[in-house]
């Protein structure tokens, strides 16, 4: 009886372990999640492509849906959306002014993430120093590989305003 | 003989591979089907067809064209309350609707998680005056394989950018 009631307590006490072992793993991917995001915003404000292209999956099938009429249609590849990453970099330095809001990260699988977040984007036309201001709604599609979080899919696309 | 192993091992790898493409196309079938029947569920307004399409869950999450809401979270709390308010209006129709789904693209992550995106293109017709209106939407659309079936997880849809 005595060995049986041990037995018990050794599992109960293996599945607490495993539960808690595996818990802080949970919360860990979805801190590194949040930390590409927070990152490629810091990115996005100093114009720093290289960053930028450290977060993305460098495969074809990576893709994104821009905020703007330039960016309407699903841009496909890499290549592509680094051709676009570079031209923005090429803005100088506080041109566009990025912050996030409310960021939520959900971990849908051990290696699929999906971030959702509020963007404000404040423009300051270098000449005129005219500003203007927009907002966004932001998802963006991670997958760990190779043990780093990367971007596969992006989708920003304005706050309805109707 | 050894010419033997190594010919059915070809025979195996080529029936594995061609195994795998088949079980991926049957996905992507399936994942097409489940982006038919949500343009039907909504033009329609069948709030029992669209409630089979999602993932019942607090984490699921759905940004739609129109505003308000901004971003609906969770089946039961939001996303299922917005599609019977919909489906509540389309009761009584004041335009029909036939909705086109524009440019498909599947991409899997994983075996049991795809995105799927593409255009929705709605012609609206006045039920009275006959007057068309034309919309596209972008689809970002997350779905995972959860018991044996494809769920929406987490949406994003927006109008096609004119500025």
């Amino acid at each position: 009886m005595r060995t049986k009631t041990m037995f018990i307590l050794m599992i109960v006490a293996a599945l607490t372990l495993c539960l808690a072992a595996s818990q802080p793993a949970v919360a860990s991917d979805e801190e590194d999640v949040l930390e590409v995001l927070e990152n490629c915003v810091k990115a996005l404000n100093t114009s720093d492509a290289s960053f930028l292209s450290s977060v993305w999956w460098h495969s074809q099938n990576a893709s994104t849906f821009g905020p703007n009429k330039s960016a309407a249609f699903l841009t496909q590849g890499w290549d592509e959306i680094d051709k676009s990453n570079k031209e923005m970099a090429k803005l100088p330095a506080g041109a566009m002014s990025f912050s996030m809001h409310n960021p939520q990260v959900t971990v849908i699988s051990d290696s699929v993430a999906i971030a959702t977040a509020y963007f404000i984007v404040v423009t300051t036309d270098p000449a005129t120093s005219a500003q203007d201001i927009s907002q966004d709604r932001y998802t963006a599609v991670l997958k760990k590989i190779e043990g780093k979080w990367l971007i596969v899919h992006g989708h920003t696309s304005p706050l309805p305003t109707e | 003989m050894r010419k033997l192993t190594v010919l059915s091992i070809c025979v195996a790898l080529v029936f594995c591979l061609s195994f795998t493409t088949s079980a991926m196309a049957s996905d992507e079938e399936e994942i097409l089907q489940l982006q038919s029947n949500f343009l039907k569920a909504n033009s329609t307004g069948d709030y029992a067809l669209m409630s089979t399409l999602y993932w019942h869950s607090p984490k699921t999450i759905s940004i739609t064209p129109g505003s308000p809401p901004l971003i609906l979270q969770g089946w039961d709390e939001s996303i299922g309350q917005y599609w019977k308010m919909s489906s509540a209006s389309a009761a009584e129709p004041t335009t029909t609707t036939s909705p086109l789904f524009i440019q498909p693209k599947v991409t899997f992550l994983k075996d049991d998680v795809a995105v799927i995106n593409g255009y929705e293109y709605f012609v609206e017709t006045d039920t009275k005056t006959k007057e068309q209106t034309t919309a596209t939407i972008r689809i970002t659309r997350i779905v995972q394989k959860i018991g044996g079936k494809w769920l929406i997880v987490n949406e994003h849809a927006s109008m096609l950018p004119t500025e």
